[in-house]
């Protein structure tokens, strides 16, 4: 290879006083002018030169600080020869190739003159801007524009610095696709062979989110030190692989692969599996026979979707684990440890200017180890949906919607509760009829829904429920009125003028009751009340159960509006619903609460008033905002629900804080099984951030605190150092997983896991964070800004 | 204390009557654009490609957060989405207003246990959004209209 | 140069003659033309040596009042015309070739050449320029900082070469 060439060789310039305030690197590299005009056309080639001959067979000899340009490209040497046909010039002694954003050193080359193609010897080159360098025996530009490289090196890190290089036998870029490849390449670390591909392909520039794939070193109290090497195949343009070995110290290797395929740019899709025979460590359940020590852990996954026409798209996905611990014990992001469910589906969606239809098969594994029966999902063999919307100037509109799906589920139905023992057949017609008109001084939307459901089931003659109708039908009409009023005036508050509304709504509902008791319970669940339920008929959500309801909602929204730009400073609203009736139907498990329990949910049912909803949206600054709920009872004058927060979001600044407090009284949220209700106040603290500390030093946080019970339910720290050409990212987490128990914290566990991660910039690593979890955790925080 | 029906006498109603409307959403998935659509008709614009002003829909971006902590019960997720928009003159295409969003969020509540009715929880929350930030959106223009911007 | 073009018979026309015979040198002044065979010379002053065989031995052409001395050949009738331009052409006749010497111009086809110094010999059609006038002499007049700079056309069929390029 060639020997090294000073950095102000390569174009390179350190940053002086110029240095932007977010540069990682220690300067950047710029091309000069040109030295020489173009030609009048492109074609044409001018030279300058100390002297030039010409030979009696008609060839050109120029030399002497000899410059030619051609286009785009330049070629500085000390003697360049062009031949009697003008279509090829020969550079001897050291020679400059350039071409915008492309710099190549050598001792010699040729360079075609009709053509885009060229050929450097002992060469060192440098792309501009996406800051990569390096040299090779030969540097050849092909006529497609790509570059190939005989025994070349490739990094993006600064000229002085060897932090880390690609060295490969043959690699070649291809600058218009951003990315490489490299046969027989090896990964040196200050200079030391770290790592070996006998073919790998790497992106080149941030065009691809996807980082090179690059090594993932964890630490979990389980599995001990977890080290995973992705190697990368590259099959063909539109499929490729990823093959990863996996290695953790208490369970074992395990070997894992993708495979990615794109049929065109409408329909992609990957299939991946991962497989560790006999897991040495199991998932330390408490009692014997459930822990899975020595038992084989695999995962296979199938994704694929697209579009079949401008109208009609399909999606299929397929999951399956071996157990429901998999994602605890192997994901490698808390992101992917946070899996709640493994989806299957097959699904293809119609959407008419008029109809939308949609065809499905859909089940779920759920993640939850043991998984007892009444908490596996139901399948949908398959579901066939049909909704249709028409509307008329006049404001007047007409809904169709139907659905008839067929429910599975392989259970004993000794095993589950009566409600969720039955399968079978439920056919939903639910037709409407609205008028909605909304002038800009008001809207008025009276509605009628018919909700006809009929089922055809099968209860597997399970022990009480002998009597029960294997077809019942239930039609119930769903009533309700929406009304509301704009109000606006000009007003003016410290100084600068708002547009303020004032927006009183009325809204009423009626739902007959219609015995559901012993309906299934297939897809429904009681939603708890919130400012949005106000506004709407349903106490339910799915439709086995359609919550009675006689109720009138009355609320007033005021908004200040900035009087220039229109954009919302400030946002009030206050709501509560008068009952006129006790409401009947409840969720099928009412016989077996427990009485506390049951006194609040018959209190609940039998108030006259629901409480007065509160809620105050607050843009304080361009930044700063402040947010609060507060859902108050008059009539026990209590506090069932509140939550605070203050926020501060300037992802681009680069910092993102979020204050929070929420509380909840015991049992407020009436959803789930038994053992899926909070057992006590929910009184928690979190605070979050994401801050860019500098350029190089991100910072990702979080902190959970259980108020009620004195502990802190998630400890969340994140850092990313970046540098100009690597990145090395570290994320730690305790958290406290209540083994799907919310009712008591006795079997509560507290579980720690720690990642390590290397990203090698100028591979198409962008430094962003790989863990989804920080989106989830952090409001505000995002990806491409930390 | 001087509020007014918006609309009635004074300038609450939207001065231009016209606006040609451009959106990158395409194909079956464009609700948010006939959202908008429908927005811009209750306030009296109807959409033309020879008004005077155009304007332009970007991608919405739609965000996702955990509010409530822990896999028993509900949880409590917020959904926030992002409309990006501009407004050009269509004479010469000079933008008179570039690079704004409009940002809405909602919550809903989501369960483990209930993954079926997850999917429709979810849908039925971005529905109410979108017809939210189509609101907002006609806000901004309002705004814009009666100082003279457009 | 054309094969016959040696043998032929120079004309000159001039403004005025003046004759040294011991010198050997007749010396035209004032817009002057020369031609022999396909050979055509313009210059102010173009001073012809005879060798001591009586024959022509050089000539040397001087450009005036901002011109400079041009000179254009047809080597032979399937090349196109080759044209130099110079603040003093000497033609050396018996080895058949031109120095082109101070803003020194040469077109060859598609080729063109400027420099302090060009030279060109007609049999072989060889060039050879060079930034300065005279290889050792530094002379701050002979074209821009003393470079050469050349125009090519590389002639692949997809190109349109308009003919020879005028200056």
């Amino acid at each position: 290879a060639p020997d090294p060439l000073p950095a102000d060789q390569l174009d390179w310039q350190p940053w002086g006083d110029d240095r932007p305030s977010d540069a990682l690197c220690r300067g950047h590299y710029v091309m000069p002018e040109y030295r020489l005009a173009p030609g009048e056309t492109p074609s044409r080639v001018r030279t300058s030169s100390d002297s030039a001959d010409y030979g009696a067979d008609g060839q050109a000899i120029l030399h002497g600080d000899v410059v030619l340009r051609r286009g785009e490209q330049q070629l500085e040497a000390s003697r360049i020869t062009v031949n009697e046909a003008r279509t090829r010039a020969t550079l001897d002694g050291p020679l400059t190739y350039r071409r915008p954003g492309m710099l190549v050193r050598g001792s010699d080359g040729q360079v075609s003159l009709n053509s885009d193609a060229a050929h450097v010897d002992q060469a060192h080159y440098v792309v501009h801007d996406q800051h990569l360098r390096g040299d090779a025996n030969r540097v050849a530009r092909l006529e497609d524009g790509r570059y190939r490289m005989t025994s070349a090196t490739y990094t993006s890190c600064d000229p002085q610095s060897r932090l880390w290089k690609i060295v490969g036998s043959d690699v070649t870029l291809n600058r218009e696709e951003g990315y490489g490849t490299a046969t027989n390449a090896r990964l040196e670390v200050e200079d030391v062979p770290v790592f070996y591909w006998p073919w790998v392909r790497f992106p080149i520039d941030d065009r691809r989110q996807s980082g090179f794939l690059w090594p993932t070193v964890g630490f979990s109290g389980d599995s001990g030190l977890d080290y995973s090497q992705p190697y990368y195949l590259n099959l063909a343009p539109n499929y490729d692989a990823t093959i990863t070995p996996r290695y953790m110290v208490n369970r074992g290797a395990m070997l894992g692969g993708q495979f990615r395929y794109m049929i065109d740019e409408r329909n992609a899709g990957f299939i991946e599996g991962n497989y560790l025979p006999n897991d040495r460590e199991g998932t330390d359940e408490d009692d014997a026979d459930e822990d899975l020590q020595g038992e084989d852990r695999w995962l296979f996954r199938f994704a694929q979707n697209g579009q079949i026409n401008d109208r009609t798209l399909y999606n299929l996905r397929y999951g399956a684990a071996s157990d429901g611990n998999y994602f605890d014990d192997f994901g490698q992001t808390f992101g992917e440890k946070d899996t709640d469910n493994l989806e299957r589906l097959a699904r293809i969606d119609y959407a008419g200017s008029a109809w939308h239809l949609q065809a499905r098969a859909r089940g779920y594994q759920k993640m939850d180890y043991p998984l007892d029966d009444d908490d596996k999902p139901f399948y949908e063999l398959p579901a066939l949906i049909a909704n249709g919307r028409w509307s008329q100037p006049s404001g007047l509109y007409e809904e169709w919607n139907t659905s008839v799906i067929n429910f599975w589920r392989d259970v004993q139905s000794d095993e589950v509760p009566i409600r969720e023992a039955a399968t079978g057949t439920r056919v939903n017609l639910a037709p409407a009829i609205g008028y909605r008109r909304s002038p800009s001084w008001g809207f008025f939307e009276p509605r009628v829904q018919m909700m006809y459901t009929q089922y055809d089931l099968d209860w597997h003659n399970r022990d009480g429920a002998e009597g029960r109708d294997e077809t019942p039908d239930r039609a119930v009409p769903v009533y309700s009125v929406d009304s509301g009023l704009v109000f606006e005036r000009e007003a003016s508050f410290f100084g600068n003028d708002y547009r303020q509304t004032l927006e009183p709504r009325l809204y009423y509902a009626y739902v007959p009751y219609r015995d559901q008791s012993e309906y299934p319970e297939f897809d429904t669940d009681e939603q708890p009340l919130s400012y949005g339920q106000l506004w709407s008929p349903f106490r339910f959500s799915g439709i086995d159960r359609i919550g009675d309801v006689n109720k009138v909602s009355y609320g007033v929204s005021s908004r200040f509006l900035e009087g220039d730009s229109g954009r919302e400073r400030l946002a009030l609203s206050l709501g509560q619903s008068h009952y006129f009736e006790n409401r009947r139907v409840v969720d099928a498990q009412y016989e077996n609460f427990d009485d506390t329990y049951r006194d609040e949910l018959d209190y609940r049912n039998h108030r006259d008033e629901s409480p007065v909803i509160g809620q105050l949206d607050w843009q304080m600054t361009e930044y700063w905002s402040a947010r609060q709920a507060l859902f108050y009872d008059t009539n026990r004058g209590r506090t069932e629900k509140s939550a605070s927060y203050l926020r501060y979001h300037n992802p681009e600044g680069g910092l993102v804080l979020n204050l929070g407090y929420r509380w909840e009284v015991e049992g407020f949220d009436p959803s789930g099984d038994y053992d899926d209700r909070l057992g006590y106040d929910r009184d928690e603290y979190d605070v979050s951030l994401a801050w860019q500390a500098t350029p190089g030093v991100s910072l990702m946080g979080r902190y959970l605190y259980d108020q009620t019970n004195s502990r802190s339910l998630e400890k969340l720290a994140g850092v990313r150092f970046d540098d100009c050409c690597y990145g090395v990212e570290v994320a730690w987490r305790e958290w406290v997983d209540d083994d799907d128990s919310a009712n008591t914290i006795e079997d509560d566990e507290t579980k720690r896991g720690i990642f390590l991660r290397f990203v090698l910039k100028g591979l198409g690593g962008l430094g962003t964070s790989t863990d989804s979890y920080y989106a989830d955790a952090i409001p505000g925080y995002r990806p491409d800004r930390f | 204390c001087g509020f007014q029906l918006r609309g009635l006498g004074n300038s609450g109603e939207l001065g231009m009557q016209r606006i040609a409307l451009s959106s990158s959403e395409s194909g079956p998935r464009d609700h948010l654009t006939r959202e908008v659509r429908q927005a811009l008709n209750d306030a009296g614009v109807t959409i033309s490609d020879q008004a005077p002003r155009r304007l332009n829909l970007g991608n919405p971006d739609q965000q996702e957060t955990e509010l409530t902590y822990g896999d028993a019960g509900n949880q409590e997720r917020q959904v926030t989405l992002t409309l990006p928009y501009s407004i050009q003159r269509t004479s010469d295409n000079a933008y008179l207003v570039s690079q704004q969003e409009v940002s809405v969020d909602g919550t809903y509540y989501t369960s483990e246990d209930q993954l079926l009715a997850r999917d429709e929880q979810r849908r039925q929350l971005e529905q109410q959004l979108r017809r939210e930030a189509a609101q907002r959106l006609i806000d901004r223009l309002r705004a814009l209209d009666d100082n003279g911007t457009l | 140069a054309l094969e016959g073009d040696s043998g032929k018979p120079i004309q000159v026309s001039a403004d005025r003659l003046q004759i040294d015979d011991e010198a050997g040198t007749a010396v035209y002044t004032g817009d002057v033309h020369m031609a022999q065979g396909s050979m055509k010379l313009d210059a102010a002053t173009v001073t012809i040596h005879r060798g001591n065989s009586g024959g022509v031995s050089r000539v040397t052409a001087k450009g005036g009042g901002g011109t400079r001395a041009y000179i254009e050949q047809k080597p032979n009738p399937s090349d196109p015309l080759v044209r130099g331009w110079g603040n003093t052409l000497i033609y050396h006749a018996d080895e058949r070739r031109v120095e082109m010497i101070g803003n020194a111009e040469l077109h060859q086809g598609e080729d063109t050449f400027n420099g302090g110094y060009v030279q060109y010999h007609l049999d072989t059609r060889q060039v050879d320029a060079r930034g300065r006038q005279s290889a050792d002499q530094a002379d701050s007049t002979s074209g821009d900082n003393g470079r050469v700079h050349m125009t090519l056309t590389p002639n692949s069929a997809s190109n349109d070469n308009e003919g020879s390029s005028g200056q």
